[in-house]
């Protein structure tokens, strides 16, 4: 019932249990004229939670004991070559929303999808700058004039 | 009843009203496709047009629309992993895994087939028993519907399989996400930190496209570049599924349908809520539950059938009450008063053509929806010819801009972003992220209605378990079904160990 990572989803569970409770006692006088109150459900996920989580944790610690997870090795190199390039997505993503509204859906849409082309080892400069123009044309097209939604233009703005 | 019927077929029977339908149809399914546009925004962006157009004409538009919109959300759900609308998320779990199989053709027209068959049976329902099926959605008080939602929730144990601690785990976070925001009764905005965007809690459509689209698209590009890149087992079989194949799913497609129907009647439960209580009823009581999950048809059929069937159930509490029970149908009640048109039981007796000729629209918006749905089936497949790595670009190009325009927000992209990450982060821990989103869909649903049973009751939960036998009854299966979850999981732990 239990996996070499299962520690840490029992410390997760028990410190989020924790800070919803720590969080729902804010509003314990908001409860007076209801018996529920609006920490009322978040409280018994919060004790359901840190009793999953202590569940995972001793039964974690049990196996460990026991010698199960002795092959069981993690490999870091293997993880770190799995997550980088997710954590260079979200790099791309966090400054694609940031810069979104100021420079202009135009004009950072195409950096988005060439950047990610990009990290996914994409290597043909010809095919990322085709497919990063003619994706954001597509979809500004559907959305801006099709769904006529105001997608942000940014610096763009003057031309539309 | 049956010059009422012959009425309604008389109101729609012009070239003009018939060719509305087929628009609606056509329309709501392109909106469907897009992620972050579901049949609701597609609807709200025809309204202004409906305002020259006679009452009829105009609701059997948005009809077209509905069934349309609630359709087309299955053809990314199942092509590459981002479902076009909540409802259609239920069919990514089953839907994609087909696809990745090969199995594509399978998958896209049984879900097509299963929702044209929810449609149809969804307006069997409403043309019959409509005035009954009004009385169901009155019987539902507070109390059953918290005995519904705690059913549904139960499904989170079995979604861990042999892990059933995760399971409950990823639901309770689930739910717990679902109270962030303004709380059901008081108004008291929780865990929002200030946040002006979280009052409202988080959007459903950032969330589902976070978890299914945003993080299938990081698996994929880990994947991709770890040389373990998923390719299609031979070409991809797009044919039209065999008459046995269709015969055996209709008993299945029936299932989803009650389930859509009744769930659809009810107010503020709506598609997404049948598609995924249809699911999780369906994967209990099959006798190959544990391939759920890893690409069953029959993970594609109920949920589809229950979404489309749930566009007739919802027709119900809005035409027969006055009462619309999701957001379409709110914008329906909008084209309706537009025209001077007050829903409820004396809609029935003063101008009967009205909603009869809602009722027979479906029939034809069905009928439109299933050569509608053929035609986008052949299109939509040559997505499946792009590269990989463009693919990618591209689905995250799209779900982040379908993210903003649904709500308008650069927020909404951060929250499908962080969700993206919680995905891929869950799926390492295996904890199911499918029943993280069961919490969240059916949470709110629990909570408000537990809450409202818990004043009713003077705080006696008792009392709310126990306020009408549909509630008992409903709460009585939870239990039994949480119990027959544990022994399974205990079952396949020590099989796996032995």
């Amino acid at each position: 019932m239990f996996k070499r990572y299962d520690w840490s989803v029992g410390l997760a569970s028990i410190l989020l249990g924790a800070f919803i409770i720590y969080r729902s006692s804010f509003w314990a006088n908001y409860q007076s004229s209801e018996s529920a109150g609006p920490g009322y459900v978040p409280v018994i996920l919060a004790w359901g939670m840190i009793i999953i989580g202590v569940i995972h944790l001793v039964g974690w610690w049990i196996d460990y004991k026991r010698g199960k997870k002795t092959e069981d090795k993690i490999d870091y190199a293997k993880e770190w070559r799995e997550f980088k390039p997710l954590l260079m997505i979200v790099a791309v993503s966090i400054i694609y929303i940031l810069a979104l509204k100021t420079v202009g859906y135009l004009l950072m849409t195409p950096l988005l999808i060439g950047s990610i082309l990009w990290i996914i080892k994409e290597r043909k400069i010809k095919g990322i700058i085709i497919t990063s123009i003619s994706v954001t044309i597509i979809l500004f097209l559907i959305f801006f004039y099709g769904l006529s939604i105001k997608l942000p233009l940014g610096i763009m703005k003057p031309f539309f | 009843m049956l010059d009422l019927i012959m009425q309604g077929i008389t109101e729609i029977m012009h070239i003009n009203t018939l060719l509305f339908i087929l628009f609606g149809v056509a329309w709501g399914t392109i909106g469907g496709m897009i992620p972050g546009i579901n049949a609701t925004i597609a609807m709200a962006l025809l309204l202004p047009f409906t305002w020259g157009m006679g009452p009829t004409n105009a609701i059997v538009m948005l009809c077209g629309v509905y069934a349309g919109g609630e359709y087309g959300g299955s053809i990314p759900a199942i092509l590459i992993g981002t479902p076009g609308t909540n409802a259609a998320a239920c069919t990514v779990i089953d839907g994609h895994e087909l696809h990745k199989q090969g199995k594509t053709g399978l998958a896209l027209y049984t879900s097509l087939n299963s929702s044209v068959f929810g449609g149809f049976f969804g307006a069997i329902a409403l043309l019959f028993f409509a005035m009954p099926l009004a009385e169901v959605a009155l019987a539902f008080g507070p109390a059953e519907y918290f005995a519904l939602a705690t059913l549904g929730l139960t499904m989170i144990c079995s979604l861990g399989e042999k892990y059933v601690f995760k399971g409950i785990l990823a639901g309770f976070i689930g739910i717990f996400l679902s109270t962030v925001g303004f709380d059901p009764i008081k108004g008291v905005p929780r865990f929002t930190f200030g946040v002006m965007s979280l009052n409202s809690g988080f959007d459903m459509v950032a969330l589902m496209m976070g978890f299914y689209a945003i993080s299938e698209m990081f698996k994929q590009a880990q994947e991709l570049l770890g040389g373990e890149v998923f390719e299609l087992k031979g070409d991809p079989d797009t044919h039209f599924p065999k008459w046995k194949e269709i015969k055996g799913l209709f008993k299945w497609n029936v299932f989803g349908s009650i389930f859509g129907t009744i769930i659809g009647v009810m107010p503020g439960a709506g598609a997404t809520t049948a598609a995924f209580i249809s699911y999780s009823e369906a994967k209990r009581i099959s006798k190959d539950s544990s391939s759920f999950g890893q690409g069953n048809i029959i993970g594609v059929a109920v949920p589809e059938s229950a979404n489309n069937a749930a566009t007739g159930g919802a027709m119900v509490p809005l035409l027969a009450l006055g009462i619309p029970g999701s957001n379409s149908t709110a914008i329906m009640l909008g084209a309706l008063m537009i025209h001077n048109v007050s829903p409820g039981p004396m809609l029935f007796i003063n101008t009967p053509e009205i909603p009869y000729g809602i009722f027979v629209s479906l029939f034809f918006a069905n009928v439109f929806l299933f050569f509608v749905g053929y035609m986008f089936i052949k299109f939509a497949i040559k997505i499946t010819s792009i590269s990989k790595p463009v693919l990618i670009a591209t689905v995250i190009a799209l779900v982040y801009t379908g993210a903003f325009a649904y709500s308008g927000e650069l927020f909404s992209i951060g929250v499908t972003l962080a969700f993206g990450v919680v995905g891929v982060l869950l799926r390492k821990m295996e904890i199911p992220h499918t029943a993280v989103v069961l919490g969240f869909v059916l949470g709110f649903l629990m909570e408000a209605n537990l809450r409202r049973g818990l004043i009713i009751s003077e705080g006696s939960f008792w009392g709310v378990a126990t306020a009408s036998p549909i509630s008992a009854v409903l709460l009585a299966f939870a239990v039994f079904s949480v119990g027959f979850a544990f022994v399974r999981g205990l079952r396949m732990s020590k099989a796996e160990l032995s």
